[in-house]
């Protein structure tokens, strides 16, 4: 316990200073949303990959590999797709402008502030629902490393979100991120090997693992079309999200994307790798676990010695809190810079442009945890919300984005259409669909058909809408600047 | 059994060198359109 909570307060007490130590450095908003839009390859990629990570990999992975075998290990091939996708598809066109929000982008390329408040709507209602979960699993991550209460470890997680990120903003969760994903990189390759070690090495593994459960290293669990379906809703959801968007628009350049992207890669790939073979050590382990989600605490603390233990479970809260940290900025930005800054407040200075974000940010961050003490939204709810978000996410802003970069003909109102059936469409199927179909899928149809259909019944986009992301329409703007400039990186 | 297990570390590190390669390809580009 003493080394446990040795870990855990150096562990915190770090995160704080770089949250004061962000605050000094962060002067306006541009620092506060994206870093000051400069930062290089090696921060980019790892917050990039921080943000990837979340308590789902380290517990949510880990689950699935002892429910459903290694086959389940298969759908991570669309993780690097969706990021190459990113890097060569996306990003070239989308840095034409360099915005603070993803809402901001909507509003450039759809010439309308309803569409920016929309986006931004829906980006805060999800996110402050699945903030919940977020809360709650680091409440638990409380209670078993330290026995304390779940209301306390909820309300102690909560408070150290709130503080680093609401003071420091983007910068303190970049720096964050960097530690985080250390401590989640040491922690999962000091406890492999000795995990490992427990069934008598590597060699060991295959065969304890085939004679434990006969289909764990069999395609029989998963077939192809499911392995193909959860895959694809692997890769809608990574593309196109708020949290990965704004980290593109925190780097300074293509060059920098680019090599940062090869980072993230490599990272994201190579740690849930080897947490999905913890997951194969735990099905040889605990063959009888209630349920496969108990798996990676119990290896942390029944199987390492107590320091590598304590850094385990330091590296899960790690994971959950760089997904936490990096919804609260986005959510907070679309509360304070979208929707009252936008509409309210357009003319503030920067000083009160970033107490207004501060502001955002503490609210979207204390109402879920007054929701969680409160019982509101308890039970069902937050399970479904935490499986629909990125459902959401994609069928909501997947089109919109992609089809806003390449397709000059796409409209506001085709925009506008496209969010609001995509993720009415999503919510729908979670509720009364088939279960054998993922919700981002039907999502995403309708999304794309309602973005399609809309655009083309309605009036063509202006020029000027269009000269940020198409070459071909920027000699027509240069001659009649009608466009904001775009927001260059700091030092540029 | 064994292909399923190696299988996907060798699929994931040939896509993580395809984007590396890929990556070195379009800078050769690029600094061969500025030159």
């Amino acid at each position: 316990m003493t080394t446990r909570i040795i870990v855990f307060a150096l562990y915190f007490l770090g995160i704080f200073a770089i949250g004061l130590y962000s605050m000094r450095k962060t002067r306006d908003e541009s620092d506060y949303w994206i870093a000051g839009g400069n930062l290089g390859w090696g921060l980019g990629g790892v917050t990039l990959a921080a943000t990837h990570v979340s308590g789902g990999t380290f517990i949510g992975a880990v689950g699935a590999i002892h429910a459903f075998g290694w086959s389940f290990g298969w759908v991570l091939i669309s993780i690097p797709l969706a990021y190459w996708f990113m890097a060569a598809v996306l990003a070239p066109r989308l840095m034409g402008t360099r915005e603070l929000t993803l809402p901001s982008f909507i509003e450039r390329r759809y010439y309308s502030k309803t569409a920016r408040a929309i986006a931004a709507v829906i980006i805060m209602v999800a996110i402050m629902v699945y903030m919940q979960a977020q809360i709650v699993a680091g409440g638990l991550v409380a209670n078993i490393a330290f026995g304390v209460p779940l209301t306390h470890g909820v309300v102690f997680f909560a408070i150290l979100l709130l503080a680093y990120t609401v003071v420091g903003g983007m910068l303190a969760v970049v720096y964050a991120d960097f530690v985080q994903m250390i401590i989640m990189l040491l922690g999962t390759v000091v406890a492999l090997p000795l995990a490992l070690r427990q069934i008598g090495g590597a060699g060991n593994l295959l065969h304890y693992a085939e004679l434990t459960n006969p289909l764990a290293l069999e395609w029989g669990t998963l077939p192809a079309a499911l392995l193909f379906t959860m895959g694809l809703a692997f890769f809608l959801g990574s593309v196109a999200t708020p949290e990965k968007i704004v980290r593109l628009y925190s780097m300074r350049d293509m060059h920098q994307i680019r090599r940062g992207i090869l980072l993230t890669i490599i990272m994201v790939v190579t740690l849930n790798l080897m947490i999905m073979v913890l997951g194969l050590v735990s099905v040889v382990l605990f063959p009888t676990l209630p349920t496969g989600d108990l798996a990676m605490p119990m290896i942390a603390r029944a199987v390492l010695p107590a320091f590598i233990g304590s850094l385990m479970l330091a590296a899960i809260t790690s994971a959950i809190m760089s997904t936490a940290e990096a919804l609260l900025i986005v959510a907070g930005s679309a509360l304070s810079e979208d929707i009252f800054q936008t509409f309210f407040q357009r003319s503030a200075s920067p000083r009160r442009r970033l107490i207004v974000g501060r502001i955002g940010v503490f609210i979207v961050g204390a109402a879920p945890l007054l929701f969680v003490l409160t019982g509101i939204g308890k039970g069902e709810l937050i399970q479904l919300i935490v499986l629909l978000f990125s459902a959401l996410m994609a069928a909501s802003f997947f089109a919109p984005v992609i089809g806003g970069i390449f397709w000059r003909r796409a409209t506001r109102e085709g925009a506008i259409a496209a969010m609001l059936l995509g993720v009415t469409s999503a919510g729908a199927w979670k509720l009364w669909g088939a279960e054998a179909i993922d919700p981002v899928l039907p999502g995403f149809v309708v999304s794309v058909a309602a973005f399609v259909v809309v655009s083309l019944l309605t009036p063509p986009p202006p020029a000027s809408a269009l000269a940020p992301y198409f070459p071909e329409e920027r000699a027509g703007e240069e001659a009649e600047p009608t466009g904001r400039a775009s927001r260059p990186a700091k030092g540029a | 059994m064994t292909f399923v297990f190696w299988g996907l570390f060798v699929v994931l590190g040939l896509i993580a060198v395809g984007y590396w390669r890929w990556m070195l390809w379009v800078e050769k580009g690029e600094r061969e359109d500025e030159s």
